[in-house]
Formats: structure tokens, C-alpha cells, sequence
């Protein structure tokens, strides 16, 4: 039997998905659906259910993919049962996506999660009879409350309470309209009807082409009828329900705002604020991760060369275990190394600023000069998700709709992640000693400005899209730490890794063969040599040569192996595992600081790595859009190199 | 209640409260979602450090809503200030 949870964003869904799953739960892929829903298992001596963890949505009308993706479920009738998850909070509008939920899908049962204990005073006997479908009260952070709701949804399964639409004035139109159903788009016969009568050029287009002139007149005629403004009276006949219903429970406590609310909006302290928070939580992953980063290289390195002893024991070809070795366990042991505890440290921190409210007011703050260039506030926690890491950067766009949608897929990956991070930091700090702190800064300031002009310049091509900055604060709060942990590590760590290890192993194993064939040539005839004699004239155009932009080019499936990528380029290794101080000491024999910080502009902005390009396709849907942000993050640190390196030589540098 | 044009809710000053009238800013879905609909009261309760957005509170939510989109929103202001901290 499948369950799916539905809700408003924040309203402890995930918490309740997890507090029913256990650990047993994984990312599904749902026919016809490009997006990646979490689904589990709930077993239990009475019931084995089908747990499905639906994005966060406000109600039905569809505003983002995210919110698209919600209604297609729900309406498609995929779940045998739907829980809509209520908090006393703001309690009318989660009511309001309840209503509809009822109206239109079904059965339901509705559970009111509460922070501290099932025992409210909220009314649920008359709260149930009123909505007429179970009402049941559970603390999803406690656990309690779950055997009742399982035991709940097991009797409404196997007697769905009879669903009894009241749409007000709309009642007549809808079930005239929907006496006829065309369908074309297998959602209920109600649900079409009102959105014909709302007025969908989707389906009305559909409708047309089916040749169903026939329904689009009787909506018009009927649209007429009601006086129009269909969206605007639907919303408003579920609200005055919801606000009767809501007069059942005792009422909730008002918000008011704190101090730090105040802080946070201050005019002169609230960027300060931000900027610390954030330098905080970079510096504390780059701090913690570099001991666990050295452990992981190490033991994968132990690993290769147990496995080569292993394989060289046996008689195997130096064909197979070279590759195997080199490229295959040394080459994605070195990305795993770099990625997995930046990522895990970086996104729990991330996660945690995100559950207490602090990142809503970080793109409230940033909403103005975003607003500047076409963008919006939400684009900035995609900012700051993509300095982790660019995949989940792209992904965060999924909240968002229309142009700052598409603008912050196409800039997510002129932010340097984590893997970039990781090979800037010790290369400034070779070259630049004490002011490296500076030079990183500086780096991290190049590539915002780059963000915010490419934002300027490709908001020209798409027209403005209204009413999508609309956001809600959630309350400042105290995270629930277990669930942070639970969904971090397992949704943006663990998934993103595995995928792009995989991504990743391919084309090690094609780097290393590039460097190692044609058989028997020497350091200087293999092919990574002959792509480096090609690249050098485009390299010394930007003031750099062929090596460095076969290494950029080579570091494609993980941005971090750039420095192996520079040795084996630079004739000093044949793999690159070779990571740490081989590669880090020719570097500072054979560049000039100059040179580091024009490698350093163009590796921040250049080229994102193979798994985004990936990402971005399936975000953007469109190959031309994919190119258009590979293009631009190419474009982008070819000139600022370019620019550099200009100005250095009129200054007499390098 | 003021005469029969009203205000903009994007000039409301920080802590006043008023009744929305008429909603005319386009693409509203998202706002009729948060209930945010003629006859209903409105807080303007905080402004982002550079005075845009407004942040109100809408039937116990609290949204942030830039003063372009605020414009298309007319509101009628009561006569009586009201302290933010009891609106809802």
C-alpha cells in the first residue's frame, strides 16, 4: 500500500517521513518523472506501507517544478491514501492545501504534528467531524503518536470516508464542466473542470488540439457566469473554510518578532552578520575536513597498492592493473577523499542555518541586488549550496519558477565548490603565505561579481516573470539535529557522491590511457602530450600554457584531481592518484605567483565538472541551455584570465 | 477605515496593520495560496536591511514581498496604530 505525505514546506514532513521509515528509505524514481522523490518502507506486525516524502507545497495551483511535482501525485491518484501534514502554526493555510487535497484526491487523513507532545488541546473530535476524514495528532520529532496514525490509515484504506466537495459558487460551473471530461491528462474530472474554469493555456491548448471547442466555450460561458476571477475566488472559498475550521481550535500564539529578526534586517549589521555566518561555516569544513581528507588519500593509496602488489603477484598485465590502480581506485579514491567530508560538514552546517530560519533571512537580505539583475533572493541559499557542491546547487533552483528559475541553473557553476575550494586553498597558500586568507576571498568575490554580472546580462534574453518572489520566513528556531544529520548525508551527500563517482570512473580510466598510450612512447609522444601541444597556443593567449588547460580539461569528471592533472601534464607522473606534495613542489618550481593566480582566476570560474553539465541538462531540459552555461563559465574565466593578465604585463609581472 | 481608494500596502510604514481590498498585482497565484485575499488583515512587520522587501504577516505566516508586488496590493489602514507584537 502506498502512503504519500503531503504539506507546506517546513511543516515537519520529512521529520514524520523519518520517523515512520527508520533508516529504511532511498531515492525513487517515479515513471515519467525527472525528479527524484524519497520513498520508504514502514513495516510493522499490522502493515507494511509504501512511504512517499512529497516536496513541500502551498496548495494545488502548481507555482514551481517542485510544487508541479506534488500536484501530479496527488491528483494522479498514485497513493492509496495521502497524509496532509498540519501544524498549529499558521494552521488555516495548511488547512487551505488540506481542503484541496480532500476536494480533489483522496482519501485522506490529516495529522497534526505538534513540537512537544500528541496531547494538545486542539478539539479533534470536532475538527474531525467537521472536515468529515480522520484527524490524527502525532509528534513526529518524539515519535509519538505513529502507531495511531498507521492504525488510522490502515481503516480509511479499507473504508475511504465518502469525500463531499463544497466549492461554494464555483460548485455548479465545476460539475457542469465536469459532466464531460475530456481525459486527455488522466487528473480527476473535477480538477480539469476547474482549471478550465480558472483559465490553464496548457489545457486549454491541449483541449483544442483534441478539438474539444466545445468545453472551452461552455468554461468561457461559464467563467462569465461566476464573474471571473476564478483563482482568486477559489482561494477565497477554501480560506473561508479553513478560517471556520481553524475557529475550532484554540488559537495560536502571535508571532512576534525577536531580536535577532531585527538583527538580521538591521541596515548596517545584518550583511556583516550573513558574511561572518558564512565565513564561519566555510572555515570550519575546510578546517575539520583536511586531517579526515588525508586519512581517506592515505588509505586509498594503501588500497591501490595492495591491490597492484595483489595483481603483480598473479602475473596480471601491467594494461590492466595500470589502469585499475592508477586510474580507477588511486583517481576516484582522490575525489572521495576531497569530496566526502567537505561535503558532509559543509552541507550538515548548511542544513542547519537552513532549519533554524537563518538562510529564508539571508535571501530576504540579498532579494534587493538580486532583484537588480533579474534574480531573486532564493538564488543566493542556491549560491551557497553550490559552494559545496554545484549538483545540489542546480537542484535548489527546483523551488524556484520562471527567470530567476533559469538564471540560477545557467550561474550555479561559476561558484567554485568544495573539490575547487580544496585545490585553491593549499595553492594559495604555497604561493602566497600569509596573504593566501586574502587571495581566496578575493577569488570567492570575483566569482560573485561574475554571478551577478552574467545575471545582468542574461536576464535580457527572458522576460520578467511577476509574482515569484514571494516567500515565506519560516520562524527562527532550534533545528532537530538527528533529521538535519539523516537527510543531509543521505540526500545531498551520499546520493551526489555515488552518482558522481561513477560519472567520475570512466574518465579516469580515459585520462590515465591518454597518458600512457600509444604504447611504449615516451613522456613526451603520448597523447595527453600531443592535446598539450595543441592547447598551447590558446593557453598562452590567456597567459597560461597547454598543461595547465589539459589538467583544467582532464579535471572534467571531479574538479579536485586539477593538481594530479598538473603533474601528470607536467611529465612528472604517469596517474593521477599523485596528489599532495609531488605535484604542489613542481608547481612552485616551475610558476611564477603570477602564473598561480591566473591558473587561480581561470580554475574558479572555468568549465563546471562533468556530473553538473549533467544536472543542468536534466534541470534546464535543454541541451542548448546546457551549453549556453558550460560556455559561459568558459567565457567567463577565460576573460577575467585574459584581463589579468594584461593588466600584469603593463605592471611588468610574469 | 479610510475613504474608498485606500493605500498601497508598498507604502505602509514598518508595524502598521491594514485589510487588503483589492489584489492587482499580476501573477498572484502565490500570494491567493498564502490567503492573501480581499478582506483580509495584513501586518507589515519588518523590512530587509536595504527597505525591499516588506516582510507582513499574513493569517499567521510571515512573507516577504517586494514593494514592486506590495504596489498592485490596495489596503485600507485602520485609524488606530497597532502594536506589531499582538497581530497574527
Amino acid at each position: 500500500m502506498t502512503v504519500a505525505i503531503a504539506g507546506s514546506p517546513n511543516v515537519g514532513k520529512t521529520t514524520l517521513f523519518n520517523a515512520l521509515t527508520g533508516l529504511c528509505q532511498h531515492v525513487g524514481n517515479w515513471p515519467g518523472k525527472t525528479v527524484d522523490i524519497a520513498e520508504g518502507w514502514h513495516r510493522s506486525r499490522e502493515a507494511e506501507l509504501r512511504l512517499v516524502d512529497l516536496p513541500g507545497t502551498y496548495g494545488l495551483a502548481g507555482n514551481s517544478p517542485e510544487e508541479i511535482l506534488t500536484r501530479d501525485f496527488v491528483l494522479g491518484r498514485v497513493a492509496d491514501v495521502i497524509l496532509v501534514v498540519l501544524e498549529p502554526r499558521a494552521l488555516q493555510r495548511h488547512l487551505y492545501l488540506a481542503l484541496q487535497v480532500l476536494e480533489f484526491a483522496g482519501p485522506v487523513v490529516l495529522v497534526l504534528n505538534l513540537m512537544d507532545s500528541p496531547d494538545s488541546d486542539v478539539d479533534l473530535e470536532r475538527l474531525q467531524a467537521a472536515v468529515r476524514t480522520p484527524v490524527v495528532a502525532v509528534s513526529a520529532a518524539r515519535r509519538q503518536g505513529l502507531a495511531h496514525l498507521v492504525k488510522t490509515v490502515l481503516e480509511v484504506a479499507a473504508h475511504p470516508p465518502a469525500a463531499s466537495g463544497n466549492l461554494g459558487i464555483l460548485d455548479k460551473p465545476v460539475r457542469d464542466l465536469a459532466r464531460e471530461p475530456s481525459g486527455l491528462n488522466g487528473m480527476p474530472p473535477r480538477w480539469e473542470a476547474l482549471r478550465l474554469l480558472a483559465g490553464d493555456d496548457t489545457l486549454d491548448a491541449a483541449l483544442a488540439r483534441a478539438g474539444r471547442h466545445d468545453l472551452l466555450q461552455r468554461a468561457d460561458e461559464q467563467r462569465q457566469a461566476v464573474g471571473g476571477r476564478v483563482r482568486e475566488r477559489l482561494a477565497a472559498i477554501l480560506y473561508e473554510q479553513a478560517a471556520w475550521l481553524e475557529s475550532l481550535c484554540p488559537p495560536p500564539p502571535p508571532y512576534r518578532t525577536s531580536v535577532l529578526d531585527r538583527l538580521l534586517t538591521h541596515r548596517l549589521l545584518a550583511y556583516p552578520l550573513f558574511g561572518l555566518l558564512v565565513a564561519l561555516a566555510l572555515w570550519l569544513t575546510l578546517a575539520a575536513a583536511q586531517p579526515l581528507t588525508a586519512l581517506l588519500e592515505a588509505l586509498f593509496s594503501r588500497l591501490g597498492g595492495a591491490v597492484a602488489l595483489f595483481l603483480f603477484a598473479r602475473g596480471v598485465s601491467a594494461w590492466i592493473a595500470g589502469p585499475l590502480v592508477d586510474g580507477l581506485i588511486v583517481g576516484v579514491g582522490a575525489v572521495i577523499a576531497v569530496m566526502l567530508p567537505t561535503m558532509s560538514i559543509f552541507f550538515v552546517l548548511l542544513a542547519l542555518l537552513e532549519e533554524s530560519g537563518l538562510v529564508p533571512r539571508l535571501a530576504l537580505a540579498a532579494d534587493l541586488p538580486l532583484q537588480r539583475v533579474g534574480s531573486q533572493g532564493r538564488h543566493c541559499l542556491a549560491c551557497l549550496v553550490s559552494l559545496g557542491c554545484n549538483v545540489p546547487g542546480v537542484y535548489a533552483a527546483r523551488t524556484m519558477t520562471g527567470r530567476p528559475r533559469l538564471l540560477t541553473i545557467l550561474t550555479a557553476s561559476l561558484i567554485p565548490c568544495n573539490g575547487r575550494l580544496g585545490v585553491m586553498l593549499p595553492l594559495a597558500v604555497l604561493f602566497f603565505g600569509q596573504r593566501a586568507t586574502l587571495v581566496v576571498l578575493g577569488l570567492l568575490a570575483l566569482s560573485l561579481v561574475t554571478v551577478m554580472l552574467a545575471c545582468a546580462t542574461l536576464s535580457r534574453i527572458w522576460p520578467e516573470s511577476p509574482g515569484d518572489a514571494v516567500m515565506e520566513l519560516p520562524p527562527l528556531r532550534w533545528p532537530h539535529l538527528p533529521g538535519v544529520l539523516l537527510r543531509t548525508l543521505r540526500y545531498r551527500v551520499v546520493h551526489v557522491l555515488a552518482r558522481a563517482s561513477l560519472i567520475a570512473a570512466p574518465v579516469m580510466l580515459a585520462v590515465w590511457l591518454l597518458g600512457n598510450l600509444p604504447v611504449g612512447a615516451g613522456p613526451t609522444a603520448t597523447y595527453t602530450a600531443t592535446l598539450t601541444a595543441f592547447l598551447q597556443p590558446a593557453g598562452r593567449a590567456l597567459g597560461l600554457d597547454g598543461r595547465i588547460l589539459t589538467a583544467v580539461l582532464f579535471s572534467l569528471p571531479a574538479k579536485e584531481i586539477v593538481l594530479g592533472a598538473l603533474a601528470l601534464t607536467g611529465g612528472v607522473a604517469r596517474s593521477l592518484g599523485e596528489t599532495g606534495a609531488v605535484p604542489l613542489g613542481v608547481l612552485l618550481e616551475t610558476w611564477s605567483s603570477f602564473t598561480a593566480l591566473k591558473f587561480l582566476v581561470f580554475f574558479t570560474l572555468a568549465a563546471p565538472c562533468a556530473y553538473t553539465m549533467l544536472v543542468i541538462r536534466r534541470e534546464s531540459g535543454s541541451t542548448a541551455r546546457t551549453a549556453l552555461a558550460v560556455g559561459l563559465s568558459l567565457l567567463a574565466g577565460s576573460l577575467a584570465t585574459w584581463i589579468l593578465h594584461l593588466v600584469g604585463r603593463l605592471l611588468g609581472l610574469g | 477605515m479610510q475613504g474608498e481608494g485606500g493605500t498601497p500596502l508598498s507604502e505602509l510604514r514598518r508595524g502598521s496593520r491594514a485589510v487588503v481590498r483589492v489584489i492587482g498585482t499580476p501573477g498572484s497565484d502565490r500570494l491567493f495560496d498564502f490567503g492573501l485575499l480581499p478582506g483580509t488583515p495584513v501586518d507589515v512587520v519588518l523590512e530587509a536591511p536595504l527597505g525591499d522587501p516588506l516582510v507582513i504577516v499574513v493569517r499567521g505566516t510571515l512573507l516577504s514581498l517586494r514593494r514592486r508586488d506590495a504596489a498592485g496590493i490596495i489596503v485600507a489602514t485602520g485609524e488606530t496604530p497597532v502594536d506589531r507584537r499582538h497581530c497574527r
